[in-house]
């Protein structure tokens, strides 16, 4: 069992960024009827969109300044910057290396990417958590970060009116309070065809990016994110409700101990049926979906910062974080987190020009 | 049972309950999806208690064989 326990460990700030543009679903280029039919399903009302230039890394850097700005906390005291996120600046070198550096950390900073998608806060937690095990880091920021409008091809009904654009920055620090942070981490990688973009990748280097249709009746290229929707819903209404179960036996705890249930915002009709599953209210979970959409490994904290007040608006709340999706790859999470630890939601067009490379000449010629 | 999924079919699919019966073959109507789809995995899920497995589902033709399906699981 990847069950993991830690203390003296907390989560001391959460600063969201999305993107200026807001895209409305029911505006989409597809028949009016059936947009507003699957909204009703999925509750997605408007979502954010990058600009072509704008990504993932740029959208996490807002929100990780915003957050060391607004906590003061001193940017060489961050002792690790991990950027997780399936949609990485480069092929190489690693995004939170070039963060480290927008960032102005110090070069005493660990930094690098992990490649995970939904369910990435539970993980990413375990992750940073981890790294103060053996070390003598005080601070690490977790910046989980998604553009999935960019994946989405716009002929894909089953995609383009769901997915939202968004990166959350959250600061991990050593703590003297009775503190701690709880996990157990699955993984179901028989379903690695169920959520996947085919193409980007080595296995299929020269893949064209020309549209078909395909058997599902959606155009897009092998370039583009294909989810099978019903593969999706049996993998989450079997593997979560019993991920959720375990994790509350093997923590003698219960649902009810919980103030808030803070799920992937993979769809309303999701939401509902696990709440129902689990056996909490629905009005438990934490809400972003409307507003911003799926967005990925962001929508839990995103959803943390969007609604929290509705959980406590003066006492710290005992939170359970469960992620789940593309993988396939299962995960929750349980931490005590306190009012004062929320930033404003951020909203941001900017791009690291430096970072655009896209012409030899954009490179320093060096002689050979 | 058999009464009660065709009114949620009938829900799902936007037509009156009377234009369907044991013998539709439901997924060959106009207004079948995979919206549709989910919604009926769901449907069942929540009236029955009952997750019809995706390799089940795709066994599945008629409001019978799911009628059927779902009998064979309670």
């Amino acid at each position: 069992m990847a069950f993991f326990d830690f203390s003296g460990i907390e989560i001391t700030a959460i600063c969201a960024a999305v993107p200026k543009e807001e895209v409305r679903v029911v505006d989409l280029n597809f028949d009016r009827s059936q947009l507003e039919k699957l909204q009703k399903i999925t509750g997605v009302e408007t979502v954010r969109r990058t600009t072509p230039d704008q990504t993932a890394a740029d959208l996490g850097f807002v929100a990780a300044n915003t957050l060391i700005e607004g906590t003061g906390v001193a940017r060489e005291s961050i002792g690790a910057l991990v950027f997780l996120s399936h949609s990485s600046d480069y092929r190489r070198p690693a995004s939170a290396c070039v963060l480290q550096h927008r960032l102005s950390l110090d070069v005493d900073c660990a930094a690098y990417d992990i490649n995970l998608g939904c369910s990435g806060f539970p993980y990413g937690i375990v992750q940073v958590a981890s790294l103060f095990a053996n070390s003598d880091i005080e601070h690490a920021i977790l910046i989980t970060a998604e553009t999935m409008t960019k994946l989405a091809a716009a002929g894909d009904r089953s995609t383009a009116p769901l997915f939202g654009d968004a990166a959350v920055a959250t600061l991990v620090s050593r703590s003297k309070n009775e503190s701690s942070l709880k996990a157990l981490l699955r993984t179901d990688g028989s379903g690695f065809r169920s959520v996947v973009v085919p193409a980007g990748g080595f296995r299929n280097r020269f893949a064209s990016r020309q549209e078909k249709t395909w058997p599902d009746g959606n155009t897009r290229s092998l370039h583009d994110l294909f989810m099978n929707g019903p593969e999706v819903l049996e993998f989450t209404l079997t593997q979560v409700p019993d991920l959720v179960r375990d994790f509350l036996q093997h923590t003698d705890s219960t649902i009810e101990d919980f103030d808030a249930v803070a799920l992937h915002q993979a769809n309303l009709l999701i939401l509902r049926q696990l709440a129902r599953k689990v056996d909490f209210p629905v009005e438990k979970i934490p809400l972003s979906l409307r507003q911003f959409g799926n967005t990925s490994s962001a929508s839990i904290p995103l959803s943390l910062c969007n609604d929290f007040n509705r959980f406590g608006n003066l006492r710290p709340v005992n939170v359970l974080m469960c992620g789940f999706g593309v993988g396939l790859s299962l995960g929750v999470a349980s931490a005590t987190l306190a009012p004062n630890i929320f930033h404003q939601i951020v909203q941001t067009s900017e791009v690291f020009e430096p970072g655009m490379l896209l012409e030899p000449s954009d490179f320093k010629a060096v002689l050979f | 049972m058999l009464e009660k999924i065709i009114v949620e079919l009938a829900a799902i699919l936007e037509c009156d309950p009377s234009a369907i019966s044991i013998e539709t073959e439901f997924k060959e109507l106009s207004s079948w999806d995979s919206l549709a789809h989910i919604s009926v995995i769901t449907m069942i899920e929540t009236e029955f208690d009952i997750l019809v497995r995706d390799k089940d589902f795709d066994l599945i033709s008629t409001v019978g064989d799911l009628a059927r399906y779902v009998e064979g699981r309670e």
